[in-house]
């Protein structure tokens, strides 16, 4: 199966988990942004990479529809932190685990203030502070599903790019 | 077209930038609602088994590990099940007196100020993509009465208003998260009254109608029926009291009394 495919199931299933996961921990509060994650770590591993943004914009978008506060705030939020990660490749350019964490890290924080910018822009009465109270264990949770994809990944990407033949 | 092949990402990026900024300023403009239609249906269809599929694997397994707890919360719920076959038994001579005067109303025509408010029971199916915010979508719509502006309530008090709706799905504003006033009563003193009119980082603030009135942390506030809520539901607990000298006003800030992040299931008032 092509892997855009694959990709595009990918996505789904991440779209129809986060619910799930809300519902299976009530109280928490926090869960981990699947989808964010996803299209965070597959634009990050893939050179070839529009595919992958407009997938991950396509469903954050989906998830506005469903449940944001506005259509469209989570979709730019993505797009902004794809736009950041593509930024990120260009100047640390050396694949290691401390780049993956680190950009796992910043993932999060970026689309948490990208998406608190817009809403405050909106209307929003949140300060920044209280809105990043728990964003330690968002950054924890969306980095350990960043990194689980990037290693599932990394693997198959690397036979890919030694290919003579790929593309 | 040859440039947009040639430069695919930049012409992704600003078509995707394009298109998302569109789409928000048409629901800010639209205040919120903008997610109504077909589309808001799919969708809510498709995440509504895994949301309900969830819960149970959740009920279940915190079953398991909260068997004492739950066992000493079934002795106390036996003891008040007895005490309110009491109260019901001394009730239902109130309740015949009341059956009387209910047809005496009908029968000289009487139409009354209250009206009798039907309860539509839904499941919170999603929540917002961010930590601060508690704005939800429920699995109730159109098709049960559900219409914009509909009070929801949970059994911890006030939870907010239906903000839009579609078939089968409606998405909900906290209290916390729309500026909308809110006429309240002291719960100890319902000679008491005030208005919440602003929120700020997950509290309300407002103020007495009385300056005077006497008010202290930790009184509950309930909704007095003046307004788009009914009378009644709890809305929360006052934290701060000041007295603001600029506006000769008494201010208060209340902390809600649901706790929006462990919301599962939720009543809307049609």
């Amino acid at each position: 199966m092509n892997r855009y495919w694959k990709g595009a199931i990918a996505f789904l299933a991440a779209f129809l988990l986060q619910p799930f996961l809300f519902s299976l921990l009530p109280g928490l509060g926090i869960v981990p942004n699947l989808i964010l994650c996803l299209a965070a770590a597959l634009t990050y591993v893939y050179d070839e990479n529009v595919g992958w943004m407009a997938m991950g914009a396509g469903f954050a978008l989906a998830m506005d529809i469903v449940s944001g506060p506005y259509v469209g705030i989570g979709m730019l939020s993505i797009i902004v932190v794809e736009a950041g990660i593509l930024l990120f490749k260009k100047f640390f350019n050396v694949e290691n685990l401390v780049n993956s964490a680190v950009l796992a890290i910043l993932v999060t924080w970026v689309y948490q203030t990208v998406y608190w910018l817009i809403a405050t822009i909106a209307g929003s009465n949140y300060g920044y502070l209280y809105a990043m109270k728990t964003i330690i264990w968002q950054i924890l949770f969306d980095a350990v599903i960043f990194m689980i994809i990037y290693f599932i990944m990394i693997r198959k990407v690397t036979p890919h790019r030694t290919d003579r033949y790929f593309g | 077209m040859r440039w947009i092949k040639e430069h695919k990402l930049v012409s992704f990026l600003c078509i995707a930038i394009i298109l998302a900024v569109g789409f928000l300023i048409y629901s800010v403009s639209s205040g919120g609602s903008a997610a109504d239609g077909a589309a808001g249906s799919v969708l809510g269809k498709l995440t509504s088994p895994f949301t309900t599929a969830a819960e149970k694997v959740s009920g279940g397994v915190s079953g398991i590990f909260s068997y004492k707890s739950l066992q000493k919360e079934n002795e106390q719920l036996k003891k008040e099940n007895q005490e309110l076959q009491k109260k019901v038994t001394s009730l239902t001579l109130t309740a015949s007196q009341l059956q009387q005067l209910d047809s005496l109303k009908s029968s000289l025509n009487y139409k009354g100020a209250g009206g009798t408010t039907d309860i539509v029971s839904g499941d919170v199916i999603s929540m917002d993509g961010t930590n601060w915010m508690n704005i939800f979508t429920i699995n109730r719509g159109t098709e049960k009465g559900v219409k914009k502006g509909s009070v929801v309530v949970s059994g911890e008090g006030l939870v907010g208003k239906v903000t839009s709706v579609g078939r089968g799905w409606a998405k909900v504003t906290s209290i916390v998260d729309a500026t909308s006033k809110i006429s309240f009563k002291v719960s100890g003193n319902l000679k008491i009254l005030g208005i919440l009119d602003n929120t700020s980082d997950g509290e309300l603030t407002g103020f007495t109608l009385d300056s005077d009135a006497t008010v202290s942390e930790g009184d509950t506030l309930i909704t007095s029926g003046m307004g788009k809520y009914p009378a009644g539901i709890k809305i929360g607990i006052i934290t701060k009291v000041t007295y603001n000298s600029n506006q000769q006003l008494q201010t208060v800030t209340v902390k809600p009394a649901v706790d929006f992040k462990a919301l599962q299931k939720v009543s809307v008032l049609i």
